[in-house]
């Protein structure tokens, strides 16, 4: 069945042309459409907002007129309807509630995780997110085939990473997925590594931050993961990975001797993913939607230019994502990309609008720091921004840079990051250099930004390093 | 009159004995003629031993067959690189999971690595949903399953034995319970739980201190000794009772091993574990001779799978001790009961010519009231003692408690034991998961778990 030499896990979707995507589109679109109008009273309401019926969606173009939803309508949706004493999704599900067989949850980068319940049949269902055919071609563009093993390193409980459940619903026994999965979990690194290297594992799925952590504590342990692990592909998620922080791939690739891909995946965006081009993260077009509109008054913008990325996941679905709004940033291209596929792309996430800091009436990206200081020679890429209020209430930024210990002119590097990182944020930061090991390293999701501008903020602050400080791993 | 519960399948699940033989005769047929094609390891080990599928004729012929002990199985796979010889699917096959056991403790030996085809993890689901019936989770439930999620192949089974059944699960996993307490339970208000009996004393006190209460009528643990014990359980249902809005909380205890699955579910009866006699063959049998005990006596719990493909085990010592009953059940199922698990046969205290395990104590602790539930006994490894010392914290108590704590254990235990009172920081206490019978040298290696257990809570 398995022809393990093809370059594509299924040529029919991944070299479509762009008409036939579209119309494939927008069928899907109408059909998604006249299904919640007619089963969510959430989405009804919605629509019936603004006076628009599903007879009015016709082409992808007009899709644009219903209105853009984001997280906190949703959460409003689940809160209202418990305080009706009805069961939490009951507005926003197109089924009865009771099919949900389980409940996943977003990581909450931004506060609160968002849930979302699922079917039997959804679980299982091919092109199901993370499960089924869309995984699948995502690890062979990954470089993975039959006989490859996969450690999946996600949160498989508590702060449940989006997918990371998936593997304990049906995820790890489907046909679709073509791999031998280990649900590896976060944590206890010390057994993972004795695993991996044991069972000859070739593929790792995980985080950026701690694909470049374990490389660290394997060398602690006289474990050379390039040597004695076997590990040909790692697939990194769920934080600004290589495709959009410059030399972590490198650095990353330089660590495990493995090839690097980065994934983007949010609600109602599906799994978009990198070829072996590494250039922009493929769309699943057959499954979902994605347009990019302008975060400021909402509108489509065309290919090529920048805004905020909303997902519209395609057929039918028990909790239908409609436009939502992810609030990631990115553009979009429909060149043709080198691995032939022909599905657009996205062009880099560098991270979410809500992950910006506001200071003396700038916007600081915490991203582009990063990308400075990871593309700098001499940074080890870890950095800290600190946020104070003086007497005089004016707020400075503080930033710390860790440097390599082979660094003999630690000055000169200072001065050269003082000026690139001033180019790039347009504001003057206080810049100190501390040597490699001193900032905290935070393996599920990076803190970059500590804001002490408010007292109450600076509480909250000192709670949450009391709570890492009790290291979190190992 | 008792409640009779809904079957997942009732055809299997109240066959008649002479049925439940003849299709157990069957598998086992087919089962010991597939390991001897596939896998390496029982071919030589059946050759050596002069066995072979051709011989078996009844399900008697199965004690001519040898056993395989988790030495046997560490050995191998520290041999022969990747799973080993005994693995009888090729990494080929798509869908396979491969979980380890000993993850939560490093006390307990090196651990096993372990293979499920997808066929293996839907009959692990199919049998998850059998047990969560029996167990008494409804359809309309939210069930929370709180395991440690590491390479714990256990802890999918019940994810998918609750999507099979059809009620909504919510895999919160071991960490960060107050979390877990404030975002999920007010928009999924918990009708049934799956957790272990140590960590149910951590989420019953933040459910009260949160002031909570909710719809709990199913309450399910793991092995570790505690859900069994008749003592504890009045112990637990009171505990659960003061979080509790409905009336009859069950308390019921599922047994399962990593490298086996699923094997046994408490029904609402509450009257030992329900086997699953068409997916395993359960022997019990003398741990020193091998010899294969009568019902109703206590010795090791020897398994053979019929329904697997990715690494079946014939005569699978577990290492647990335990007694069967064939009896049928007042829900009116059939298979067999496991009477509780005692305890695992290498952790026990040779106490004057009798072995103690960790459940004996706790039963003869937890039948006093003013008993605060933790305490400690330490071994010196295979030396035999001549008193037994049980270290316990109890805050303040008078002299006549501590009495009469060492005078009922003594009578109950049947050895003399001495009771040592503790301040809580030269306790080993746990948060998730309990061993409170060890070995002294352990002892770092379990105050560091317990630290560690506390931390991912913070």
């Amino acid at each position: 069945m398995f022809d393990n030499d093809r370059r594509y896990w299924d040529p029919r979707i991944e070299l479509m042309s762009l008409k036939e995507i579209k119309i494939f589109q927008e069928r899907k679109m109408r059909q998604l459409v006249e299904y919640v109008y007619e089963r969510s009273p959430f989405y009804r309401k919605k629509f019936d907002k603004v006076g628009l019926k599903p007879k009015h969606v016709k082409t992808l173009r007009d899709i644009n007129r219903i209105p853009l939803l984001d997280k906190y309508e949703i959460r409003e949706s689940f809160e209202k309807s418990v305080s009706e004493g009805k069961r939490p999704f009951a507005e926003f599900m197109t089924v009865a509630e009771e099919l949900a067989v389980t409940i996943h949850c977003t990581s909450g980068t931004t506060g609160t995780p968002t849930t979302v319940p699922f079917l039997e049949s959804e679980l299982t269902a091919k092109g199901f997110i993370a499960t089924g055919d869309s995984a699948a071609r995502q690890f062979w563009a990954a470089g993975l085939r039959p006989g490859d093993i996969l450690a999946h390193m996600w949160n498989l409980g508590g702060a449940m990473v989006g997918g990371g459940n998936h593997i304990i619903g049906k995820g790890a026994c489907i046909p679709e997925l073509f791999l031998t999965v280990i649900p590896c979990h976060v944590g206890n690194t010390e057994k993972t590594l004795k695993l991996l290297m044991d069972v000859k594992t070739t593929g790792i799925c995980c985080t950026p931050s701690y694909a470049s952590y374990m490389p660290e504590l394997a060398k602690k342990m006289g474990i050379d993961p390039k040597k004695d692990l076997h590990i040909k592909s790692i697939i990194t998620g769920g934080e600004p990975g290589p495709a959009s922080v410059p030399g972590l791939r490198d650095k990353l690739k330089e660590m495990w001797g493995a090839e690097i891909f980065d994934m983007y995946g949010a609600p109602g965006t599906g799994l978009d993913y990198e070829c072996e081009c590494h250039k922009g993260f493929h769309i699943q077009c057959d499954s979902t939607l994605i347009q990019i509109v302008d975060p400021k008054t909402g509108e489509e913008l065309p290919y090529g230019e920048f805004g905020s990325i909303v997902g519209t996941s395609l057929g039918t679905a028990a909790f239908p994502w409609l436009r939502f709004n992810t609030e990631d940033q990115g553009s979009m291209t429909e060149e043709l990309c080198e691995c032939g596929r022909t599905h657009p792309r996205i062009l880099s996430v560098p991270g979410r609008w809500d992950d910006m800091i506001k200071i003396k009436g700038f916007q600081l990206h915490p991203n582009s720091i990063e990308k400075v200081v990871g593309s700098t020679k001499g940074c080890t890429g870890e950095f800290l921004i600190i946020l104070e209020k003086d007497e005089k209430l004016t707020d400075h930024v503080y930033i710390k840079v860790e440097y390599q210990p082979d660094v003999e002119d630690v000055k000169r590097l200072h001065q050269y990051l003082e000026h690139a990182i001033r180019v790039v944020i347009t504001l003057k930061a206080d810049l100190e250099m501390v040597p490699k090991g001193t900032l905290e390293r935070y393996v599920m999701k990076k803190q970059r930004v500590i804001d002490n501008r408010t007292k109450d903020k600076k509480e909250k602050f000192d709670e949450a390093t009391k709570l890492r400080s009790a290291k979190y791993f190992d | 009159m008792e409640a009779m519960s809904e079957y997942w399948l009732e055809d299997i699940e109240t066959a008649s004995r002479v049925n439940l033989e003849r299709i157990q005769l069957e598998k086992l047929k087919k089962i010991i003629a597939y390991v001897e094609i596939h896998s390496e390891f029982y071919k030589k080990k059946f050759r050596e031993n002069k066995v072979s599928s051709l011989k078996i004729q009844s399900l008697k012929d199965l004690c001519s067959f040898p056993l395989t002990s988790r030495e046997e199985i560490v050995k191998d796979q520290r041999e022969n690189s990747r799973l080993g010889s005994l693995m009888c699917t090729s990494f080929d096959e798509p869908g396979q999971t491969i979980g380890m056991t000993g993850v939560r403790f490093s006390a307990t030996g090196e651990p096993i690595r372990v293979i499920l085809s997808i066929e293996d993890a839907a009959s692990q689901g199919r049998l998850g949903a059998r047990g969560l019936i029996c167990a008494g989770v409804e359809r309309k439930d939210y069930l929370y399953i709180a395991d440690f999620p590491q390479f714990n192949l256990l802890y999918m089974h019940l994810g998918l034995g609750s999507i099979n059944l059809g009620s909504t699960s919510i895999l919160v996993g071991m960490e960060r319970g107050e979390r877990n307490v404030h975002t999920y339970t007010p928009r999924f208000p918990p009708s049934s739980f799956y957790i272990s009996p140590t960590y149910s004393k951590f989420v019953t006190r933040l459910l009260k201190d949160a002031k909570m209460r909710y719809p709990i009528h199913a309450v399910l643990g793991w092995s570790e000794p505690g859900y069994s014990l008749p003592s504890w359980k009045e112990r637990f249902r009171g505990m659960w009772g003061e979080v509790s809005v409905s009336s009859k909380i069950t308390i019921c205890d599922v047994y399962g091993l990593v490298e086996l699955g699923l094997l046994g579910f408490e029904c609402i009866n509450e009257m030992g574990l329900h086997g699953f006699e068409d997916a395993y063959i359960y022997e019990i049998i003398n741990p020193k001779t091998g010899d294969i005990l009568k019902p109703g006596n206590e010795g090791e719990l020897v398994i053979t799978h019929l329904e697997r493909e990715g690494m079946p085990l014939i005569r699978y010592r577990t290492g647990d001790i335990t007694s069967i009953q064939y009896e049928p059940c007042n829900c009116g199922r059939t298979h067999l009961r496991l009477m509780g698990i005692k305890g695992r046969l290498n952790q026990g205290i040779k106490v004057s010519g009798q072995t103690i395990f960790q459940s004996n104590i706790e039963e003869a602790l937890g039948s006093f009231k003013g008993y605060s539930g933790d305490f400690n006994a330490t071994t010196n490894g295979s030396e035999e003692l001549s008193q037994l010392d049980i270290n316990i914290f109890q805050g303040e108590t008078s002299k006549q408690f501590h009495k009469e704590l060492e005078d009922g254990c003594s009578k109950k235990l049947g050895v003399p034991v001495a009771i040592h009172l503790k301040a809580k920081e030269d306790l080993a206490i746990f948060t998730h998961r309990s061993q409170k019978v060890f070995n002294t040298k352990d002892w770092d290696l379990l105050k560091k778990e317990a630290d560690k257990q506390l931390r991912a809570e913070a």
